[in-house]
């Protein structure tokens, strides 16, 4: 039997499941979400193997063929993003399972969240651009109501703004899609290739491509769009700050951009340049701007806007060095950002503040949250033995061999500080002597928090296991062939 | 602004004098309008409907929450 639709089955299933007993079993929620999200990555771990000796699986809905129904496609940037979104998945649901008792109905909170797993899954193995749009709206939808799930004024307010910004880059994306099916009668990501290859650049594909970069740059939080990010992830609980931050990002932004980009049109010149210059922008903006926060969680979500801004610089120098540097780093800051939002929860949850100036220590009380904070900021810094300093130095050696010395330097001159304004950052997190005015302080951090921040530690100290030859590199490598080759199949 | 699109979009599959493209015996098929784009137009349509659900309820909690619906008194978040 093929696997591949069961990506999206298990949360979509999960999500109508949690409801029914959710009402009267308290407990109910955690059981099915976390069940669900183990079989995820089980699942995950059993479809990599196959991806890398075949390269490629293909399931046809229905059983109509490629161009006329919806085909779901697995390729080797597909697998790597699922492996990364339901590894995560797994154990953010953990983390939740310890964290959201504050909030009353959890089980909204959980179906919800499998709602937005489904919706991620679903963008990643969709073959056919509409059923991509479709999914992504699911995913986005879902995250603009968990944004909203503690009902506060701020968290409201934050949710509007994310809604309305997202419904706007989703029209963009849907008129971009509409012409794209005029031009080329076919919504198959594909076939749309082979069309376009054989018809040849036109004006219409230009004008898409600006459509494309104005939606999808809007969902991926690059600076000119930038504007819902910050509050967005500083106002959700903080199991959804850390899959925004990790992975929705990611997957509705920059996979679904270089699916776009790399696999459909085929990367031009000019796409190279807008997309080097918006990472640029990115890079140094939200650098800049993460130095004046003093909410953690709003300077983190500044770092995020950041390092994204890495990544693009990254896929749009377009070697393949580069873009293997790209999704290295999408890699290590996916596991590293997540393991620092869910710190910055551990650190809420026990000293009843977010903020640097009031920040009474974290090593003291809770000497995991400590340690694991700080392999997570040392990560994305850039301290040598850890994932986050290889990632860089590819991106800024690939810079250097394509012969553009300047952007090399500003990578360099932002990775100081990004070491800057995490030292800012972490000190008082770990030795702060403020005093935290809130009445909810000194709750212990449960098991169920402490257990996935190790496993997100570990895996950014053993991340470095991606580049060596023969294990960790056969998974890499297939991810940036996909890339390189331009077409899909 | 999605109603545009989803005019735009049902346009693009439009042929002058097209016919139903319904299968029948006896008929050939010739001219027919491009069903995908209204399959893809009524998609759109409840996409669009539940976040107009979404945003409406989030505006009614805004308006329990800060009393107005002036964009410029909600302005709790800064930085």
């Amino acid at each position: 039997m093929n696997p591949i639709p069961f990506f999206v089955i298990i949360p979509l299933a999960a999500a109508f499941l949690i409801p029914l007993p959710g009402k009267r079993i308290k407990k109910a929620g955690d059981i099915i979400s976390v069940a669900a999200t183990i079989s995820l990555f089980a699942l995950g771990i059993f479809i990599a193997p196959m991806i890398i000796a075949q390269k490629v699986l293909i399931y046809n809905v229905g059983s109509w063929a490629a161009p006329i129904g919806v085909s779901m496609i697995v390729d080797g940037f597909s697998v790597f993003m699922l492996m990364i979104v339901n590894t995560i998945a797994f154990l953010v649901t953990f983390y939740s399972t310890g964290y959201i008792k504050k909030y009353t109905d959890t089980w909204k909170f959980y179906t919800l969240f499998m709602l937005m797993v489904a919706g991620m899954n679903g963008v990643l193995i969709s073959g056919d651009l509409f059923n991509m749009y479709v999914m992504l709206e699911i995913a986005a939808i879902a995250g603009y109501a968990l944004v909203a799930f503690g009902v506060d004024a701020e968290e409201l307010e934050a949710s509007f703004k994310y809604a309305v910004m997202g419904a706007v880059g989703s029209s963009f994306m849907l008129l971009g899609i509409a012409m794209l099916y005029s031009y080329t009668s076919t919504l198959n990501m594909a076939d749309m290739a082979a069309v376009i290859t054989a018809r040849g650049a036109s004006k219409i594909v230009l004008f898409v491509s600006t459509l494309f970069i104005m939606g999808f740059g809007l969902k991926a939080a690059l600076v000119p769009f930038h504007a819902w990010l910050p509050d967005a992830h500083s106002s959700a609980p903080t199991p959804i700050s850390a899959m925004f931050s990790g992975l929705l990002i990611k997957v509705l932004g920059i996979y679904a951009l270089s699916r776009i980009f790399f696999n459909i049109f085929g990367m031009t010149h000019g796409i190279s340049i807008i997309l080097i210059g918006l990472g640029v922008i990115s890079m140094v903006v939200a650098g800049i701007l993460a130095f004046g926060q003093y909410d953690i969680k709003r300077m983190l979500a500044y770092s995020s806007i950041s390092q994204i801004g890495y990544i693009a610089l990254g896929l749009g120098i377009g070697t393949p060095l580069s873009i293997m540097g790209a999704l290295f780093h999408l890699f290590n800051h996916s596991i590293s950002k997540s393991l620092l939002f869910l710190n910055a929860g551990a650190v809420e949850h026990s000293t009843g503040t977010r903020d640097l100036r009031q920040m009474p220590g974290i090593l003291a009380r809770s000497p995991v949250t400590g340690y694991t904070n700080l392999i997570g900021a040392m990560s994305i810094c850039g301290i040598p033995p850890l994932g986050g300093f290889w990632s860089k130095i590819i991106i800024i050696f690939a810079c250097i061999q394509a012969d553009r010395p300047v952007i090399a330097f500003i990578a360099i001159v932002v990775s100081i500080f990004t070491l800057g304004y995490y030292f800012k950052a972490v000190t008082p997190v770990l030795f702060g002597s403020g005093i935290s005015r809130s009445i909810d302080t000194g709750k212990p951090i449960t098991v169920a928090m402490a257990i996935p921040m190790v496993v997100l530690a570990i895996l950014s100290v053993a991340s470095v296991l991606l580049l060596l030859p023969n294990t960790g590199r056969a998974f890499l490598d297939s991810a940036v062939t996909v890339l390189i080759k331009g077409t899909i199949r | 602004m999605e109603y545009a699109v989803n005019l735009f979009f049902i346009l693009t599959g439009y042929r002058a004098q097209g016919r139903p493209p319904i299968f029948a015996a006896g008929h050939v098929i010739k001219n027919m309008v491009d069903p995908m784009p209204q399959a893809i137009v009524s998609t759109i349509i409840v996409i669009g409907l539940s976040l107009t659900l979404l945003l409406i309820s989030i505006a009614i909690r805004i308006y329990d929450k800060y009393g107005t619906f002036d964009i410029t008194r909600i302005n709790k978040i800064k930085g």
